[in-house]
């Protein structure tokens, strides 16, 4: 992407939820823990896998996106952040015009 | 020094980027489009920023505007899903002698081969920590479709990885193990 567009984008409202969801009331992304819990769901497609192996899979799910969490962000990614940051108009600054 | 308004949305924004694009190199199964989707999320983010009431979840607020644009742009681009039956079924007819794959890079590859659902549910519920409502949430479904897409992705996996079950000792290897 070359120039970043920092008007509002008003056509694309629908892909970000209005502030008053009901997920977002929630303070943390904390969930309940999945480990060695077994899923007795009546939606559930499948039965319940034992829990040593839904163990294993999580602690292989944890390992692979941990390290996805700790691969380096690229600098474009944290240049845009800054200037998006950067874009916002200083009232300060404004008035002293 | 002026405080600028956005200063704590920035900071949230940047603070949140490696799970962002973890979730992302997730959901698409490759890293460069994975960057582009995260800085579309951020742009996004950023423009509606006065839509986020502070306090509530900013995590899976950032998390519900990424996986919207990468499952629209999937169906704007009418991108071919995986073969995943194919590929399943390739995969369970590899002969008499399934070796049991434990390996981080063949948990990797079995995790490419779920539908996107599938794995966007796992990995929400499984790696990020959400609870099965906030998943819910973000995905835009019923908490019971997440359970049912979390099972399915487990069960997948582990036949994927021919882990066996306590049941398969004095069964046939080549038999698959349950209905897929």
């Amino acid at each position: 992407m070359g120039e970043h567009d920092m008007t509002n984008r008003k056509d694309q409202n629908q892909e970000c939820p209005p502030a008053n969801s009901a997920h977002l009331q929630s303070r943390t992304a904390k969930g309940e823990g999945v480990d060695g819990h077994t899923t007795h769901d009546k939606d559930a497609e499948h039965p319940a896998l034992d829990s040593r192996i839904q163990g294993l899979i999580g602690r292989q799910l944890r390992t692979h996106y941990d390290q996805l969490i700790n691969d380096k962000v690229p600098d474009n990614l944290l240049k845009l952040l800054e200037d998006l940051a950067k874009s916002e108009v200083d009232p300060e600054k404004d008035q002293k015009r | 020094m002026t405080i600028k308004p956005s200063s704590g949305i920035h900071h949230d924004l940047v603070a949140a980027t490696p799970n962002l694009r973890a979730f992302a190199i997730s959901l698409c199964g490759d890293v460069t489009m994975a960057n582009d989707l995260v800085q579309e999320t951020m742009l996004k983010a950023w423009s509606n920023r006065d839509k986020f009431t502070p306090g509530t979840n900013f995590k899976a607020w950032l998390f519900t505007i990424l996986r919207n644009t990468y499952f629209s742009d999937l169906r704007r681009s009418r991108r071919e899903i995986q073969d995943v039956d194919g590929q399943h079924a390739a995969l369970m007819s590899s002969g008499p002698e399934q070796e049991c794959h434990l390996e981080l890079k063949d948990f990797v590859r079995a995790l490419e081969q779920l539908s996107p659902d599938q794995r966007e549910a796992l990995i929400l519920v499984g790696a990020e920590g959400f609870s099965y409502d906030e998943a819910a949430a973000v995905c835009g479904c019923a908490v019971g479709t997440v359970k049912s897409r979390v099972n399915r992705a487990r069960n997948k996996i582990a036949e994927i990885m021919a882990i066996p079950t306590v049941g398969d000792i004095a069964s046939d290897p080549t038999l698959p193990t349950q209905a897929a």
